[in-house]
């Protein structure tokens, strides 16, 4: 990886890089579980991992509490009382089983050197905030997420609630209830927060893709956020028959409907894609039922998972139908009937240009190379966004990938982005990038 | 060679190609992604000109011109064209020279000589390969390797339209006109606007690099 020539930092000073290195450091070893770390959604290991940031907040003279979801808010007060609405930033504290150090974490220490530096320099005129968030991935609850931000909202369904844990016998709500939260408010939808209380929310994250690293730049400015829509399990039902003795016009086979599913799909993706339309499309888990596939039997059964993600709801909606169609002529043509199941969708979050145009201005002033690019993967602050509060993200260069162990972050390109968390923050809650959220 | 207005058979492809609305830029957002993965600002689709039979003609005539300067007039038993786009322009260039038409499809279906074409010839035919246009010249191979199989000897491969910017495996494709072409005639004719005209440059110059740069496959 190439390395520019660091700027002049203004508020990243060596001991908040001090206290980065060893937050970073403690966060890895007391969570690596042989392969990677794994802090699980609202599990002891999520606490834990809440509890140090809380401790390093407080030892900096910060104000520090906990909702009703178990959320970890970090607060230095504004400097005029009559200012409303604070500066927010933060990200999640839990991670993928076997993740990576950074997804999540990065945003949360972020935030809390961007809080430090700014108390050291008296403050800022509006109040500046740094949540830690609890459950923002899918992986512990078998696909819905974001649950620490939608609490925040008021956002939280039964459905989410009911979600089983992918390895022990226990719901959302029973492990929510065992960290801690007060069950009684989230079901009852209160919000813990008005959307009014936020005249801007940032959020630090390590970039999940490619493209920073492909271009060259330790910083990204986000536009936008792709949405998605996930069917977690969609059925396709024909008819199970002797391999052998049944003859091609006679068979209703579901496992070649389902092939033939997906390579229609995917034609339509590539021609959607060369006409430039922001599209992903994925079929992640695909099973027949081992209770009565056998190698020579013509398959009556497979369910299989659908998701697709775009930047733009009208390309969800087309797609959405395309996939509809191409399910209803395949059932006709080969005597098999597709159920989608639920769907659940995601909507894209389009990022506040008032608050992307600021921290360009502050990414110019630091003097450090930025891009200005989409986020592919989904993020807590399109929540925010889409709950009417002005919101962008800061994205950091990062090699290998995500969700994964060998996720690469140079500190850096880390600092870099901090840096520009820090003066977006301060420069927000002083008056600049435009009106709050009303 | 050239018409009467001194403009070259090329230059004048690229004109009748950008007049029937076939050539698409995008220097902001989401670019273009073509198959095999190379991001590119400009998308230039030449079916479109299947539905204007005199843009089609006119370039169908141009084409012949290119078959037989550089192949001159008896070289070839017969006429293959490339499963989609290819098919209406080789079977156009094949009535105009009187040649059998086959087609090269993408894949093969079943196992014998003649799975992955359509229609009939003997071994050894000497063949001219049609397409409407080649990226990075990979899927003509694929073409090439279907008739090579089915024993046709393949003398040329020609197309309308060369991107000519990629790292290309297949440099013996006989091309009427280029993207080089298309920037000619789109400045001359002042068919693009300046700015556009200028990105497409800094992409044509390193068609690669900008790809790379714009999420696309990159080359080395």
């Amino acid at each position: 990886m190439r390395k520019v020539d660091l700027p002049t930092f203004d508020l990243i000073d060596p001991d908040l890089r001090g206290l980065a290195d060893d937050l970073f450091a403690r966060l890895r070893s007391d969570f690596f579980d042989g392969v990677g770390v794994s802090r699980e959604t609202y599990g002891p290991s999520e606490t834990t991992a809440m509890e140090m940031i809380e401790a390093a907040a407080e030892a900096h003279g910060l104000e520090t509490s906990w909702d009703a979801a178990r959320n970890l808010r970090v607060r230095l007060p504004g400097r005029r009382a009559a200012a409303a609405g604070t500066v927010g930033t933060g990200s999640h504290m839990d991670s993928v089983p076997q993740g990576g150090n950074y997804d999540g974490a990065a945003g949360v220490v972020a935030g809390l050197l961007a809080l430090i530096a700014a108390k050291a320099r008296g403050g800022a005129d509006h109040a500046l905030e740094v949540y830690a968030l609890r459950g923002e991935e899918s992986a512990w609850f078998g696909g819905p997420c974001y649950f620490g931000s939608r609490a925040l909202f008021g956002l939280l369904g039964p459905q989410d609630l009911a979600s089983k844990h992918r390895r022990r016998d226990a719901t959302l709500a029973d492990q929510m209830a065992a960290a801690g939260a007060d069950m009684a408010v989230i079901e009852a939808r209160r919000p813990l927060r008005q959307a009014s209380d936020f005249r801007a929310w940032f959020e630090l994250h390590i970039e999940q893709g490619p493209i920073l690293v492909a271009r060259e730049k330790p910083v990204g400015i986000v536009t936008g956020i792709r949405g998605n829509v996930r069917h977690r399990r969609v059925v396709c039902r024909g008819q199970a028959a002797h391999s052998g003795a049944v003859p091609r016009w006679m068979r209703h086979d579901a496992v070649l409907a389902m092939s033939e599913l997906l390579m229609r799909l995917d034609e339509h993706w590539r021609v959607l894609l060369a006409w430039g339309e922001d599209l992903v499309f994925t079929t992640g888990i695909v099973e027949t039922d081992p209770n009565e596939h056998a190698v020579s039997r013509v398959p009556g059964l497979v369910t299989f998972a659908v998701e697709y993600r775009s930047q733009d709801a009208k390309t969800l909606e087309n797609f959405g139908k395309l996939l509809e169609t191409e399910c209803e002529k395949i059932g006709r043509e080969r005597g098999v009937e597709f159920d989608l199941g639920e769907a659940v969708f995601t909507k894209p979050a389009k990022m506040s240009s008032a608050l992307t145009g600021l921290a360009e201005t502050q990414a110019e002033e630091f003097g450090v190379p930025y891009e200005i690019m989409a986020s592919g993967a989904g993020h807590d602050t399109a929540v925010f966004s889409n709950a009417g509060i002005p919101a962008t993200m800061i994205f950091v260069r990062n090699d290998k990938g995500s969700h994964n162990p060998d996720e690469m972050m140079d500190m850096n390109d880390f600092f870099c982005g901090a840096e520009v968390l820090a003066r977006t923050m301060i420069a927000a809650a002083n008056g600049e990038g435009g009106e709050s959220a009303q | 060679m050239s018409n009467g207005s001194g403009e070259t058979p090329g230059l004048e492809a690229a004109r009748i190609i950008l007049e029937g609305g076939a050539v698409h830029v995008r220097t902001a957002g989401e670019p273009f992604f073509f198959s095999s993965g190379w991001a590119s600002p400009v998308f230039i689709d030449l079916k479109r000109l299947i539905s204007n039979p005199p843009a089609r003609d006119r370039l169908v005539d141009l084409l012949l011109g290119h078959i037989a300067d550089a192949w001159g007039t008896d070289s070839f038993d017969q006429v293959a064209g490339c499963e989609l786009a290819g098919v209406p322009f080789a079977a156009i260039t094949a009535d105009r020279l009187g040649l059998p038409l086959v087609i090269a499809l993408k894949q093969a279906r079943g196992f014998d000589r003649l799975s992955q074409v359509e229609g009939v010839f003997e071994p050894g035919a000497r063949t001219l390969l049609v397409d409407d246009l080649t990226t990075d010249g990979r899927t003509k191979a694929n073409f090439r390797d279907a008739l090579e199989r089915a024993q046709a000897n393949v003398v040329g491969t020609t197309v309308i339209l060369n991107y000519g910017i990629y790292p290309t495996s297949a440099p013996d494709i006989a091309s009427l006109t280029s993207l080089a072409d298309i920037i000619a005639a789109a400045e001359s004719g002042g068919l693009l606007d300046t700015g556009v005209l200028a990105e497409i440059r800094r992409f044509a110059s390193d068609a690669p690099r900008w790809s790379r740069r714009h999420g696309g496959i990159g080359g080395r």
